[in-house]
């Protein structure tokens, strides 16, 4: 069993960061993100003829006496996101001395953290396979964090997934915030289909791509054979060489531009997080500098 | 192509085991990673347009495979039989004197010179050379040298010789080349005719030269002049030829025939000299042909000493007596009680006799003659041991030595004549004798020199005690002993080229200079009493010696050209080199296994940085 190692200092550390949502999201529920929607906030933002039917509460009574008209005075409305985290659960995220599989559980327990610190409701998705799995849903407030999250250390990393098979039948919401994929994308799976949908849900994307130290900086050289974790029929039989190890560096930027260049043609964010890197660094530096938290 | 060892192949066995080396060796590590994506993606950035690139991998297992062939082949040491292949020669170059020959103002020694010049420019690189010179030794003078220069410069040394050649010691060499080198292609250079011949291919470079000689010309003292008789040949043809006879250096002939010789039929002639007051007569074929020769022949008076004086010493009347007599050599008799009163006054004779008595002091100024000495005389090199008798007539033993000494004080002697002995001094040697008669291993007669270097002769028996007065050979040994004892210079004066001539060293000579017919100076040895001397050269040799400062009247003495050499056609002889010829040739860039080595040097090197570089990029 994993052991989290997110501790009760780092959350609360978690604590002074808000999520930055680039467009404000139009959810249903009130929360500490304000709306293009004019809602119940103390934040005054406009006035609007009196239409019948209107809550005679709101009536500027100011106004009136000033005009001999009746004003609605509006307010900017402060909505409830609905964070969704989904962590690829493929083998190759838990095999190798890596752990990256532990690396993607901190990262989502992290951003669980601080949504829900924003009063957010929080879904965490396990993906594997074909298939979606729903493991936290819903989650609003710390005591349901607190007793929920340690869900995560049970989460078996195995076998193959398929993210954009697998995202595209789930409820994903629309418009109501941020959706986190983590994942180390070394697949020739459909994943951006993945993100096409969550773009076309209006949903804010963040893809997190974890990867080992092993593989964005192999050491390995000489004659090897190697076999995918995932499907023993795909192999690789070469005497690894300075020009391959120069032509894998140029694959893996390859690989890694694609999927960035893929994200943020769709509007989403990507980062890619090393397995051995710590989190708060990640998200104290790296995540601000990129201004998704603040 | 063939090889020489074959079983040198057996190294490609190797091959199979390399290979297996190499699969254990290049197993690759089975290794599972998270992912083989970015490994297979990574192939799309790898520069692989080479298609080399796709054998790198196996390079090293190339180029070790091409170094076990390369080994291999090596030592199996291949043999091309390629048609501009090289070849392992062997010229041999008859040397003998009747190469001397000209035609075309050239002998036959330079145009058989000239021929295998010819041969070694015109082989492929990389042949070999070897020359062998028969003349009057047999020499290699140039052994399997794939350098040309040198092989032409080794051809351009050889001189010509004047003598007889024996092919045997030079086929003796070719022999053992042979045998090492089956392949050997060997050339004889040769105006002889051979018979049979194997594995060897003849160059005849006689051309039916015109070619006349003499032979068997001597001469003998009549009254009133001298008498020459000889025989006239000529080898290729029928000539009518006209043979002169000079006297000493006159241009002018003292008597001339005029002969009509048939071809291969010696003509026998008679010329004779009025005179008697030469000192060489010089006898020639006035025609001119191409072997100059054998056309002349020079006969010199021989110098003897025989104005020697003779003392006996002597109680009786001996038998010596009668034989220098019979040889009209003059002698003064005294008994010995008078030579020992007057021992120190009497001198001056060229020979003393003591018969019967042994003298206390040697002769210091002239030649010695002990018979049957009854004591010792110091500085004689001999001591006598005991007188013994024997009960009954014992056989005297002839030498048997075959040196040119004994040959010639024996000479004419009728061994199958037996003497025997009563009774004779034993006699041991403090010097150096040469025994001509002895008994029982004892020497009776013996010949040599006493400690002041005059020659000394000892009988150590009694003349009349057996029957050696009464024997015919008594007057042959005096006469032998005599002209040992007085030697002329040399001994005879007309010669064979290549014979011994003994040239005796005159008394108290310190010096003696030969004057080969070519102009060449040579100094003999002068403290022995005799030194052979090989004659190599046709013509006249000059012996001159001095002696207390004053240079004797030197003596000249004829070498003429050798029968054989005078008619080279005529020899029927076998050349045979034994064995089983083998045709592989070689090619001369692989002659030397040397190249290869380094070849494999430079592919084990290659595989070297091959490794290196693989180490590099593992890095």
């Amino acid at each position: 069993m994993k052991n989290l190692v997110i501790n009760e200092e780092f959350l609360s550390q978690l604590e002074l960061l808000q999520t930055l949502v680039k467009n404000n999201v139009a959810g249903l529920f009130g929360g500490n993100h304000q709306s293009k929607i004019y809602g119940s906030s103390c934040e005054f933002a406009d006035y609007r003829d009196y239409i019948a039917g209107d809550d005679i509460t709101k009536i500027d009574w100011n106004a009136y006496a000033r005009f001999d008209k009746l004003f609605l005075k509006l307010y900017l409305d402060e909505r409830q996101m609905h964070t969704r985290i989904y962590i690829d659960a493929s083998r190759s995220m838990g095999f190798g001395k890596g752990k990256k599989d532990e690396q993607a559980i901190r990262l989502a327990a992290a951003f669980a953290y601080l949504s829900i610190c924003e009063m957010d409701k929080v879904s965490i998705y396990v993906v594997h396979g074909r298939a979606c799995d729903e493991v936290i849903s819903g989650m609003l407030g710390k005591e349901a964090y607190l007793a929920k999250i340690g869900v995560l250390n049970d989460i078996v990393f195995d076998g193959d997934s398929f993210l954009g098979d697998a995202v595209l039948p789930s409820k994903v919401g629309y418009g109501d915030g941020l959706s986190v994929l983590i994942s180390d994308f070394l697949t020739d799976n459909d994943y951006e289909s993945a993100i096409d949908y969550l773009a076309s849900k209006k949903r804010d994307i963040l893809c997190v791509q974890v990867l080992s130290k092993e593989e964005t900086a192999p050491k390995a050289r000489g004659k090897l054979h190697y076999f995918d974790c995932e499907d023993i029929q795909k192999t690789y039989r070469k005497n690894i060489t300075r020009e391959i190890i120069r032509a894998y560096k140029q694959a893996l930027e390859y690989a890694t531009g694609r999927i960035r260049n893929y994200c943020l043609s769709r509007g989403g964010e990507y980062m890619l997080v090393s397995a051995e890197e710590p989190v708060g660094e990640i998200f104290f530096k790296r995540l601000v500098d990129m201004e998704v938290v603040k | 192509m063939s090889f020489l060892y074959p079983l040198g192949f057996l190294g490609l066995l190797a091959i199979p085991l390399l290979i297996l080396i190499y699969i254990i060796k290049n197993k690759y590590t089975e290794q599972v990673v998270t992912s083989t994506y970015l490994w297979t993606l990574s192939e799309r950035f790898l520069k692989r347009k080479n298609p080399v690139n796709k054998i790198t991998g196996i390079i090293s297992l190339i180029l070790q495979i091409l170094t076990v062939i390369a080994i291999s082949f090596a030592i199996a040491h291949p043999v091309f039989t390629m048609r501009a292949a090289a070849e392992d020669y062997c010229f041999v170059l008859d040397g003998s004197g009747s190469m001397n020959i000209e035609n075309g103002g050239r002998t036959r020694l330079e145009n058989g010179k000239a021929r295998i010049r010819r041969e070694i420019n015109g082989a492929v690189e990389g042949s070999s050379y070897t020359i062998v010179y028969t003349g009057d030794y047999a020499a290699v003078v140039c052994e399997k040298t794939q350098d040309k220069s040198l092989a032409l410069r080794a051809i351009n040394e050889i001189e010509p010789c004047y003598t007889a050649t024996d092919p045997a010691d030079a086929l003796k060499i070719v022999q053992a080349y042979f045998n090492e080198t089956p392949s050997l292609k060997t050339f004889l250079y040769t105006d002889k005719a051979y018979d049979v011949t194997e594995n060897v291919t003849i160059v005849n470079l006689s051309a039916r030269e015109i070619n006349y000689a003499l032979a068997n010309v001597d001469y003998t003292m009549k009254s009133g002049g001298a008498e020459v008789t000889g025989t006239a040949f000529s080898y290729e043809s029928r000539a009518n030829l006209t043979v002169e006879v000079y006297c000493d250096e006159e241009k002018t002939p003292v008597s001339s025939v005029r002969l009509e010789v048939e071809q291969l039929v010696g003509m026998p002639f008679t010329l004779s000299v009025g005179r008697t007051d030469f000192s060489a007569l010089r006898v020639r074929i006035a025609e001119r042909d191409a072997l100059a020769a054998d056309n002349e022949v020079v006969l010199y008076k021989p110098l003897a000493d025989d104005s020697f004086r003779t003392l006996i010493v002597s109680d009786d009347e001996i038998y010596l007596q009668a034989a220098l007599t019979s040889m009209d050599i003059k002698y003064t008799l005294i008994a010995p009680e008078q030579y020992r009163s007057q021992e120190n006054e009497l001198g001056g004779y060229g020979l003393y006799i003591f018969n019967a008595y042994a003298p206390k002091v040697l002769p210091r100024d002239g030649a010695v003659w002990f018979v049957n000495p009854p004591d010792n005389t110091p500085r004689a090199g001999f001591t006598v041991l005991n007188r013994e008798t024997l009960p009954s007539a014992g056989k005297m033993s002839y030498s048997t030595s075959s040196s040119t000494r004994v040959r010639q004080l024996l000479e004419n002697v009728v061994k199958e004549d037996e003497m025997y002995v009563k009774s004779y001094a034993r006699c041991g040697f403090d010097r150096d004798f040469t025994a001509l008669l002895s008994y029982d291993g004892n020497p009776l007669l013996f010949v040599g020199a006493n400690e002041y270097g005059n020659r000394q002769v000892v009988f150590a028996f009694g003349l009349g005690e057996g029957d050696f007065a009464v024997s015919p050979n008594l007057l042959i040994l005096m006469k032998n002993l005599i002209g040992y004892t007085f030697p002329a210079m040399v001994d005879s004066t007309l010669f064979t080229c290549g014979d011994v001539a003994i040239v005796n060293v005159l008394k108290n000579a310190t010096s003696i200079r030969v004057e080969t017919p070519s102009g060449k100076e040579e100094y003999l040895d002068s403290s022995a009493t005799s030194v052979e001397y090989i004659l190599k050269e046709v013509g006249t040799y000059t012996f001159t010696q001095i002696s207390g400062g004053t240079v004797l009247p030197p003596a000249k003495l004829y070498s003429e050209l050798a029968a054989d050499e005078r008619m080279p056609s005529q020899t029927a002889i076998a050349y045979v080199i034994s064995g089983e010829a083998s045709t592989a040739r070689r090619d001369g860039a692989y002659t030397s296994i040397v190249y290869l080595f380094i070849f494999l040097a430079v592919v084990i090197l290659a595989d070297w940085m091959v490794y290196c570089y693989e180490q590099y990029q593992l890095r």
